[in-house]
């Protein structure tokens, strides 16, 4: 069963249009990457299947996502306050008591790695810790559904490496639907099970490939089977230009 | 301590300042033998606090009550004001007009009014000081409204965030500063107001006490009162500072960083 699922949606922003034709559908479970170059579209694709944007046709069915666990581009946490209360913010809108609430982000904090930084304001942190705060408060929503745009676009390499392996352990272990979207074919190779591929402005589907990788091979970013899934989405890429 | 390190303390160059200007004024005082009925030594206006110290202190409660007051309604109104403003475009052209020209309103020429309006108690000096100090109140909250970046609205409305909880969450935090930046101007206006308020009629007050210290050419009192109105104007906003300080600890650890 479908928990996202989009028919032939297209939009533009007065004259420029940016989403020409785009259909998609995500499975329960599922963990999709949204693949495309920078400014193809993907970041208001999220924003139209979160309810933020309006589409001009197509159709967008299954449950709108207006409760998802969403983790915009630039983390945006809310500068006043800590790790914990930023984290612990969509169990307050959802009225669950202070202690319970309290003891919830502190079960999840280690596997964050933010067991000491609970305490921290956002300008007080890394751009990494900054990301897997925002990442928790997603989390925590307990939604069904991660919807994380392009998660750690904004971090060094080595940094970026670090994060990609430790989320694709956790989508593992969180066994939840997640899309996410980026600009990194590695990123795709390490996070996703199943790559959607955009072209550029105005975005249409150039078609999708599966990751059947291992949670070791993911990792092996030099390895033959990382190398391969990584030219199979390369080619997918490179079929607009055909 | 060196002379350079002393030379280097947050206060040096304050103490500095005051210590010279009172001494230029003795200064002035002595040497030109100014009677002081025309101007009153530092010594002379500190020698006439000590001894009128016993009647000023109810004056000096009075005043300070109906400063404190009058920034407390300021705040509550002036938040008020500000939220309805955010709340739509027609709402704020409606509003805004009428706040600006509100402060258009010559305090001197209306004061008499209020006080025929509301009597010589004191709620019509706490609504004089409140309508001097709401305005940068209401300005500066509104701007925090209006400034609110549009992202953490949507962030806020994927988590199911109602009216209430993005005031809560968003609005209020974020414009905590700016209301706070406005309470300290309105701090130092509160003690001004509660005296100009007094100096139209009642029995209490330090602007009471600064008309009879005039009337009866007692220059070395209202001095004293004037000293006492300055210490109280700092005394203010040393407070709203501080409580400010405790309310947005965000802001006091990225300063210390």
């Amino acid at each position: 069963m479908s928990v996202i699922s989009a028919w032939h949606l297209a939009k533009r922003f007065g004259d420029l249009a940016v989403l020409a034709d785009v259909s998609l559908a995500v499975a329960r479970r599922d963990v999709v990457g949204l693949l495309g170059p920078s400014g193809c579209g993907k970041t208001t694709l999220l924003r139209i299947l979160l309810g933020l944007e309006t589409y001009d046709s197509g159709e967008l069915s299954a449950p709108p996502l207006h409760r998802a666990g969403y983790l915009p581009q630039d983390a945006l946490l809310l500068p006043w306050k800590t790790v914990l209360g930023n984290a612990e913010l969509p169990l307050q809108i959802q009225g669950v008591p202070a202690a319970e609430r309290r003891r919830r982000v502190r079960d999840a904090l280690p596997d964050f790695g933010l067991e000491e930084f609970a305490s921290l304001y956002p300008h007080e942190m890394s751009g990494g810790m900054r990301q897997r705060a925002a990442l928790l408060r997603a989390v925590l929503t307990g939604s069904e559904v991660l919807v994380l745009d392009e998660p750690f676009g904004a971090l060094d390499t080595l940094t970026r490496h670090r994060l990609q392996d430790w989320l694709a352990d956790l989508t593992e272990r969180l066994d939840r639907t997640v899309l996410f979207v980026t600009h990194d074919l590695e990123e795709a190779v390490v996070l996703s099970h199943r790559v959607v591929a955009l072209s550029a402005r105005p975005a249409v589907v150039l078609g999708e490939e599966s990751v059947d990788l291992t949670l070791a091979a993911r990792r092996e970013r030099l390895g033959r089977e990382f190398l391969a899934a990584r030219d199979r989405l390369l080619a997918l890429l490179e079929r607009a230009d055909a | 301590m060196t002379r350079r390190a002393i030379a280097r303390l947050p206060w040096f160059w304050g103490t500095v300042g005051v210590v010279g200007l009172v001494a230029v004024w003795q200064l002035v005082c002595t040497l030109f033998a100014v009677p002081a009925y025309l101007l009153p030594s530092p010594w002379g206006t500190l020698a006439a606090l000590w001894a009128d110290a016993a009647v000023l202190g109810p004056h000096l409660a009075t005043t300070a009550i109906e400063a404190f007051s009058g920034l407390a309604l300021a705040v509550v109104f002036g938040v008020a004001v500000a939220v309805a403003m955010s709340a739509s475009r027609p709402s704020r052209d409606l509003l805004y007009p009428p706040l600006v020209l509100s402060q258009a309103v010559p305090l001197i020429a209306v004061a008499p009014l209020v006080l025929i309006w509301f009597g010589l108690g004191p709620s019509a000096k706490v609504l004089i000081v409140a309508f001097v100090c709401f305005f940068p109140i209401t300005v500066n909250a509104y701007e925090g409204f209006r400034t609110v970046d549009p992202l953490y609205l949507e962030l806020l409305r994927t988590l199911g965030a109602r009216r209430r909880d993005v005031y809560r969450h968003l609005y209020l935090p974020a414009t905590l500063p700016g209301i706070l930046a406005g309470l300290r101007v309105g701090a130092t206006y509160s003690v001004l107001g509660a005296v100009v308020g007094k100096w139209l009629g009642g029995s209490r007050g330090l602007g009471v006490y600064m008309t009879r210290a005039l009337q009866s050419f007692r220059t070395d009192r209202l001095f004293a009162a004037i000293l006492i109105v300055m210490f109280m104007s700092l005394a203010m906003f040393k407070l709203v500072d501080g409580v400010g300080g405790r309310l947005t600890p965000w802001l006091r650890r990225r300063q210390r960083a």
